[in-house]
């Protein structure tokens, strides 16, 4: 910072601010939006479904206790054909619901979208302290410098900070690595093979970071988020530019 | 109502009389009249109307066919920047010009590598664990029809038991193609590069630390060597900012 000056300075804050802080600022915002909304339109898939679930097999059970007790049922009777139909549809309906219901939560721990919901409302409330450190335009030259530096670096750190979290996210839902152990087991004893290729058929590694990585720190909860870096202070002279 | 001053023309004006006239029809909403803004959408490589009208799960659902990157795809748009700093000194704008011309071919394109094979990744892993919940749903589902076959018609049991090793068979296949370059740590490796040289296109432009320290063509080549650095997995800014 200490080769620009006060035009270059205000230059580079304009654009910072448009390119960078501003379109990272719109990330956030439809992130967290369309997140919101996945999130809440998945549970409400799996709560009716569950619902369904429940209602069908409660059905099922009341209409065989009562409306056709066994031996009363005449063949050829219209509305005893009409009903059986029905409790043969409603117990269909409890099997297939758990099933689809099971497959959207499923998809919900796949994605994260509550926790990403989280690390993104944090991020953006991050960049709003960072947003604060923009430099003043009546600010004189020296503190103009490390303002704007304070503002640039606080910003890049809640963009470093944003993604270290979010990358502790992503992980394989537990019920699906279970699903896989059981039917490679159920191949290979339809295959009348021993289960030589358990390397190879491991999709799902576990989340560990690559070696190559620095240790990242665990996914935060709203309680705990990282918070930016402290200001550098344009009074101290051993900070400013 | 101006007098005109020509010495040829009158030199009042009277309005016309609007009795009878009928009143002007009232001023129908235009279709742009200002109400709630539309949402100006980050920058970014996908399409902005990618999936519209679906629901907001399923846009984030994974593609079957991948689209083929952008190769003009840019981090700052040159006319939305000359229209940001319309206002801005000349010559502070031609050095950020001078920059971003340089960032384009040293750091920008590593940028679009990584971020576009970081969404390939994300998206063959979203398909190949969406495979695996689907199969998870449709044996739950046998499984379930199994038990009823029990009582209602036991010549379909083999028939049930058929279908889920096809289901196991089905899972094994998948789970075997996907562990060769499994997409998870290919997906988060490209996404940590990618933001990561996202950031350092700005610490340059802003002439961050160390880019400070230097000028001319040491700094053009410390962009170039910590571009390069970052794009193998070594990040520099995790111990300097």
């Amino acid at each position: 910072m200490s080769q620009l000056n006060r035009k270059e300075m205000e230059a580079l804050y304009k654009m910072f601010d448009q390119f960078a802080l501003e379109d990272q600022r719109r990330f956030y915002e439809n992130a967290v939006s369309k997140y919101r909304k996945s999130a809440m339109q998945v549970n409400t898939y799996r709560a009716l479904f569950s619902l369904l679930t429940g209602l069908a097999s409660a059905l099922a059970g009341v209409l065989v206790a009562t409306a056709i007790p066994s031996g009363q049922c005449v063949p050829g009777d219209a509305m005893c054909s009409i009903l059986s139909g029905v409790v043969i549809v409603l117990l269909i309906l409890s099997v297939v619901a758990p099933a689809i219901g099971g497959a959207f939560g499923t998809l919900a721990d796949l994605y994260q979208w509550d926790r990403l919901v989280t690390v993104y409302s944090n991020s953006l409330e991050n960049i709003e302290v960072a947003d604060a450190r923009s430099p003043d335009p009546e600010m004189e030259d020296t503190k103009y410098r490390a303002a704007l530096l304070a503002y640039a670096d606080g910003t890049l750190s809640v963009m470093r900070d944003e993604s270290a979290q979010w990358g502790q996210l992503i992980r394989t839902p537990p019920q699906l690595e279970k699903f896989l152990e059981a039917e490679e087991e159920k191949a290979a004893k339809a295959g009348g093979q021993p289960l030589e290729f358990g390397a190879q058929v491991a999709t799902t590694p576990s989340p560990q970071a690559p070696a190559a990585q620095p240790p990242a720190p665990a996914a935060a909860p709203a309680s705990d988020a990282t918070p930016p870096p402290p200001p550098i202070d344009p009074n101290d002279p051993t900070t400013a530019g | 109502m101006s007098e005109q001053s020509s010495s040829d023309a009158p030199t009042t004006t009277v309005a016309p009389s609007t009795a009878g006239t009928p009143p002007p029809p009232p001023t129908m909403p235009s279709s742009a009249a200002p109400g709630k803004p539309q949402p100006i959408a980050p920058i970014s490589q996908q399409s902005r109307k990618f999936r519209e009208g679906w629901p907001s799960w399923a846009k984030q659902l994974p593609r079957l066919r991948f689209p083929p990157p952008d190769p003009n795809f840019q981090l700052i748009d040159l006319a939305k920047l000359r229209e940001v700093l319309k206002d801005a000194d000349p010559q502070a704008v031609q050095r950020i010009e001078r920059d971003i011309a340089f960032l384009d071919h040293e750091l920008l394109r590593l940028f679009r590598e990584r971020d576009y094979e970081a969404a390939v990744q994300q998206n063959r892993y979203r398909l190949y664990q969406i495979s695996y919940i689907l199969l998870a749903a449709l044996a739950t589902l046998i499984g379930s029809l199994q038990t009823l076959a029990l009582n209602a018609n036991r010549q379909l049991l083999p028939w049930f038991a058929f279908a889920e090793t096809l289901v196991a068979l089905l899972a094994t296949f998948l789970a075997t193609i996907s562990g060769r370059e499994p997409p998870l740590p290919l997906y988060l490796n490209n996404r940590r590069r990618a933001e990561s040289l996202r950031r350092e296109y700005f610490r340059y432009l802003m002439n961050m630390p160390p880019y400070d320290a230097v000028d001319g063509p040491d700094r053009r080549m410390m962009l170039s060597a910590r571009a390069a650095d970052i794009n193998r997995g070594v990040f520099p800014d995790e111990g300097t900012s």
